[in-house]
């Protein structure tokens, strides 16, 4: 062109901004000049400096008030192993460690603080990186900053949901730089010599060059660059097809698709395919939107706005991304991995969910206390005895089912709590939860040598080593499992004769539980739960001539009002053991029965008008649920 | 027995060494074992207190490899282990043992003494390496490991297979380029492969109620029997047990693999009965197999036995004859699983347990040995209070290997054992590993391990390619009797 560069400091009221313009020869007319110029704004520095804080902000502050829920959750989807082994496993197949990497960033999910700083800076570095790419793809056009905040909105929109993983951000991150690093260059030689990269890059992300391949061959055709796309699909054609044939054993479906997001998960399948769409094309739409004359004087406000615009939509879809219900839900399943069941029993009758886990949870932290037939009606009970127990299905991944181990390992059937622990370490891999089952339930059984190689993993991690200590102390002193109160419990639980465990019908195996081992307390406060969730009167006003013989030294609750409930159907008590029910229960009773008939049940399917102390009880979940 | 000796050194420095008048505890156990001259490095881990560890191993060639350790492990170098075993006149090597600790003082143990051997193993084992699960699997594969070295190669691998059940590698007399396997799943048939070339193939016909399971090749490597069996899993309560493993009902099958043909190994007999696993003798004349009188679905798995029984086989007219009882487990309340036959045809080795036929989930699960001969059954010296199963023969006879749990209860190791004769059966050792430390680290289980006289020429691509192609549908040729 000729024309030379000044950089020249103009103030308009705003800070000092500079301008980079050029000496167009032979355009006299002062007035174009003056167009042109600011035409050809870049970016004012504060804008850029802005947006770049507010979407550090945003992230930050969105995670650490409100999404902390998903590092819970994610952190505990896999545990990090310090072993040759487990590196092993991830760098045999390409993206294998861009996915050891997110492991590795993830063990801190343990801090919100930490979490939501780390996402913070990722979301903040995507937002950098699309900037400097729309640079070299749009110099001087007015969408620069738009097209960056919405690079890191979107993803910080998908990193809000708990399912979608750091390495799956990072994976965008290091397209978008790499991306970069090969369009920064005008030298020919650099730009092939990026290029050459590209199967150390397969490696590294996996099918993440993929996305990279789209978007240059997308900006190859828009740019015509044709040689150079020519040149990169050949090296790509060569890497998958070297990959695939000589170097890594992977199928097809791994090499094209692996460490991309799972789709297994997602509700909308779509979103994740406009997601890939979205950055392939990316340079395209940066190209296209560049083509929009917008009046000079207006470009700034247009910049400002359409980002502003951009936040306020992505503030609008956290909103709504965000489910209360799920967070509620974690931070319940954090106290009860933590086995606070206090604090568990507290919260879900605080909040009363209707979710099947928060009842399962609660359930099983009210036999922890040995208090299902006192106060399980303190909370909804909505889904029957699958509300207390989980049945075994082949056909439903153990991600989903795994939670069902706790009903096990909580009334003692130790081995089929391990089966499912190892059924989830099989299929899943290493998490912090399976492997401290297969731990205690190795201990429990006396296989210590097997319990000592799963110590040896979590001894290899950062946030279990002192657990894994403890744990080893144990086998060094095996008295000390007998003498610990959740080891020591399980122990006197266990069956002790054998039987072949039903695994479709799990209710089957509290009662041959009872019989392998009278002594259970644990097994017949299910067995009255199951008759309970069941409104077996009949059966549970049979089962309470066991109370004393089951060490109770008065009648819980709620099999008072079963006991009650049988009284007014037949004319009789039943035999109560000697036992006598207490004065409050027949009071309320007949409270019950009074506010019933007031609220009319009829007209009052859901029975409104009785108080929330009288809806606490067998009574109630017998008429209306 | 505790000897001190206090020696002087070349200074004024004494020096204190204690002689603890014992071995050493070392891992693996290769105290008194047997090995073959052609064994891969014997590396092992030391269990005794120390802050450094000194081996000498010496060989009665007159070589001997001085090793130091800080951490207890000792790894030879192959050279030096192949020079320590070789030579005619060997018969036994040493290791002997020190450690030091932080002050200096020396513990000196009694030499290990191995013996050895100059029949050859085989030079490679064959063994499936997967999580001792219960239903589901996620990694297995079939993996072809050198005994004369650490070389290790992978045969086919499940995720390659759309995560399909890999089972039941089968090789004809031990040979590399003929084998079969199992896969069960949407990539699921029978793979046969012949040297560099798999195939793949369908089994079941209409005519069977169940697939094609375990399998037995003929010695001509042209039949195949097959047990088909309807299997159910099943697990226990107790801490004792962990799985069980019931067939519903099961029955023999002959496969003709050039016809792509199957038939039935017909029975007379008007009793139901159930029969598995398949085994010929070396000849080819007789088939030898379990078999159990059929109990019905509501039975306890715990009353039904397996006896080994066998039928002649008439090789120009594919006829069988009587069934005839060789080993009467039921009569002392045992069952029989797995028998295999020693290449020259002298002896049998079945595994006895309580029950069922499934026993590697059996901690009562013994090797026993039959002279065939003489119809004479002894259980082996080389069994543990762990479960012993799938065994098989090296080429020559010589050597056992077999999966043992005794190292944990759970996981099988491949040990090996030498075989001299009925009477000369060697201390087994387990197949060593470059990291001595890996059995006491992984949950993975060796299952299946057989021995290979060579190189297996096809991989997990090989088979891949085969799983893209459609299964090759078998035919029916109707029962022979």
């Amino acid at each position: 062109m000729g024309g030379c560069k000044t950089v020249k400091k103009i103030s308009d009221g705003q800070p000092s901004i500079q301008i980079a313009m050029e000496k167009v020869p032979g355009k006299n007319n002062q007035q174009e000049r003056q167009s042109e110029i600011l035409e050809k704004i870049n970016v004012r520095e504060y804008d850029l400096f802005l947006i770049f804080v507010a979407v550090f902000i945003l992230t930050c502050l969105y995670f650490y008030l409100f999404g902390s829920y998903i590092f819970f959750y994610q952190e505990n989807q896999s545990l990090f192993v310090y072993s040759c082994e487990y590196l092993q496993q991830f760098a045999a197949k390409p993206g294998g460690l861009l996915e050891y990497t997110g492991n590795f960033l993830t063990q801190g999910f343990f801090s919100k603080l930490y979490g939501s700083l780390l996402l913070s800076v990722i979301i903040t570095l995507i937002a950098i990186t699309f900037f400097r790419i729309n640079k070299k793809l749009t110099a001087g056009k007015q969408f620069l900053l738009l097209f960056a905040a919405l690079a890191s909105c979107v993803l910080l929109l998908m990193q809000a949901n708990f399912i979608y993983l750091i390495h799956n951000t990072l994976g965008f991150l290091l397209t978008g730089l790499y991306f970069l690093f090969s369009v920064s260059t005008n030298n020919k030689i650099s730009r092939y010599s990026a290029l050459f990269f590209y199967p150390l890059f397969f490696y590294l992300t996996g099918a993440y060059a993929l996305i990279y391949l789209g978007m240059f061959t997308v900006f190859g055709i828009i740019m015509k660059k044709v040689v150079q796309t020519i040149y990169l699909l050949i090296i790509a054609g060569l890497t998958i097809l070297i990959f695939k044939e000589f170097i890594f054993l992977q199928p097809w479906s791994e090499i094209f698709y692996y460490p991309l997001p799972s789709k297994d998960y997602f509700i909308h399948p779509v979103i994740l395919l406009l997601l890939f769409l979205f950055f392939i094309f990316y340079p395209a739409l940066v190209k296209l939107i560049s083509l929009v004359r917008i009046n000079a004087a207006f470009s700034r406000n247009v910049s400002r706005y359409s980002v502003l615009i951009t936040f306020l939509v992505t503030i609008f879809l956290l909103s709504k991304i965000y489910n209360i219900e799920t967070a509620d839900l974690f931070k319940l399943e954090k106290m009860f991995f933590a086995r606070d069941w206090n604090g568990v029993i507290k919260q879900q009758e605080a909040l009363q969910m209707n979710n099947l886990v928060a009842q399962y949870y609660y359930n099983t932290a009210l036999a922890e206390k040995n208090q299902l037939c006192d106060r399980m009606f303190f909370s909804p009970q909505n889904y029957g005895i699958q509300s207390v127990m989980i049945p075994w299905s082949s056909q439903i991944s153990i991600s989903r089912l795994f939670r069902g181990v706790y009903f096990y390992y909580c009334i003692g059937l130790i081995n089929e709590a391990h089966r499912w622990a190892f059924e989830s370490m099989v299929t899943e891999g290493y998490r912090p939860e399976n492997i401290k089952l297969l731990i205690k339930t190795n201990l429990i059984n006396g296989h210590y040598k097997i319990a000592a190689k799963y110590i040896m993993v979590l001894k290899r991690t950062l946030h279990y080593r002192s657990l894994a200590k403890q744990y080893e102390g144990m086998i060094l002193n095996p008295e000390l499992i007998r003498s610990d109160p959740e080891l020591g419990e399980k122990i006197k639980l266990q069956p002790e004769g054998d039987f072949i465990v039903r695994i479709r019908n799990p209710e089957n195996n509290v009662d041959l539980l009872m019989e392998a081992n009278p002594g259970n307390k644990k097994a017949y406060e299910y067995k009255m739960a199951c008759l309970m969730l069941e409104k077996n009167v009949e059966g549970i006003v049979n089962e309470m001539t066991e109370l004393k013989a089951k060490g109770y030294t008065k009648i819980p609750g709620h099999l008072e009002e079963a006991a009650l409930l049988y009284n007014e159907k037949t004319g009789f008590l039943p035999d109560l053991n000697g036992f006598k029910i207490s004065s409050e229960a027949e009071e309320r009773f007949l409270r019950y029965r009074s506010a019933g008939k007031s609220s009319g049940r009829i007209q009052s399917p859901e029975g409104q008008g009785i108080n929330k102390e009288l809806r606490n009880t067998f009574w109630y979940y017998v008429d209306f649920k | 027995m505790l000897q001190l000796i206090l020696t002087t050194g070349c200074g004024t420095d004494k020096e204190t060494v204690i002689n603890v008048g014992r071995e050493p505890d070392i891992y693996p156990d290769y105290s008194g074992v047997t090995i073959p001259e052609n064994i891969a490095p014997l590396n092992f881990m030391i269990r005794e207190n120390g802050k450094s560890f000194r081996v000498t191993a010496s060989s009665a060639n007159g070589f001997e490899v001085s090793l130091k350790s800080q951490d207890g492990i000792i790894r030879f170098r192959e050279k030096s282990w192949k020079k320590l075993l070789s030579g005619n006149d060997v018969k036994n090597i040493s290791f002997d043992i020190e450690s030091e600790d932080k002050e200096g003082v020396r513990t000196k143990y009694n030499p290990v003494t191995l013996s050895v051997v100059n029949d050859p193993i085989d030079p490679w084992l064959c063994y499936r390496l997967l999580y001792p699960g219960y239903e589901a699997y996620f990694q297995i594969k079939i993996i072809q490991r050198s005994t004369e070295s650490f070389r290790e190669r992978s045969v086919a691998e499940n995720h390659l297979l759309k995560t399909s059940c890999i089972n039941c590698h089968t090789f004809h007399l031990n040979k590399p380029d003929k084998f079969l396997l199992h896969v069960r799943g949407s990539a699921g048939g029978t793979y046969f492969t012949d040297g560099t070339k798999v195939v793949r193939r369908d089994l079941k016909t209409p005519e069977m109620q169940y697939g094609a399971v375990y399998p037995a090749w003929h010695p001509n490597g042209r039949l195949v029997t097959f047990s088909s069996n309807s299997i159910v899993q099943s697990f226990h309560a107790s801490r004792e047990y962990n799985i069980e493993v019931t067939d519903l009902a099961s029955s023999l099958v002959i496969y003709d693999l050039e016809k792509n043909e199957m038939s039935a190994v017909g029975e007379n007999d008007s009793i139901k009965y159930m029969e598995t696993f398949p085994e010929w003798s070396p000849d080819g004349g007789y088939l030898y197999y379990c078999r159990a009188r059929q109990t019905g679905d509501t039975s306890d798995f715990r009353e039904i036995k397996y006896n080994l029984v066998r039928k002649a086989f008439d090789q120009a007219t594919h006829i069988f004859g009587i069934a005839e009882v060789v080993f009467d487990a039921e009569s002392i309340n045992k069952s029989v699983s797995f028998p295999r036959i020693s290449p020259d045809g002298n002896y049998l080795v079945f595994t006895l347990h309580n029950n069922g036929n499934f026993s590697i989930w059996h901690k009562e699960a013994d090797l026993h040995l039959l002279n065939i001969s003489t119809g004479t059954a002894e259980r082996m010296s080389l069994n543990s209070s762990e479960t012993e199963s799938y065994h098989g023969w090296s080429s020559n006879g010589r050597w056992l290997v077999f999966s043992s749990k005794r190292d944990d209860g759970l996981t099988a190791r491949p040990y090996f054992a030498y075989f001299g004769s009925a009477d000369d059966v060697g201390k087994p050792f387990v197949l060593p590993q470059k990291d001595p430390a890996l059995y006491e680290r992984t949950v993975k289980t060796f299952n299946k391990p057989e021995f290979v006289t060579g190189r297996i020429r096809t991989g997990p691509r090989d088979f891949e390619r085969a799983a893209g192609k459609e299964a090759e549908k078998a035919g029916w040729a109707g029962a022979k009797q």
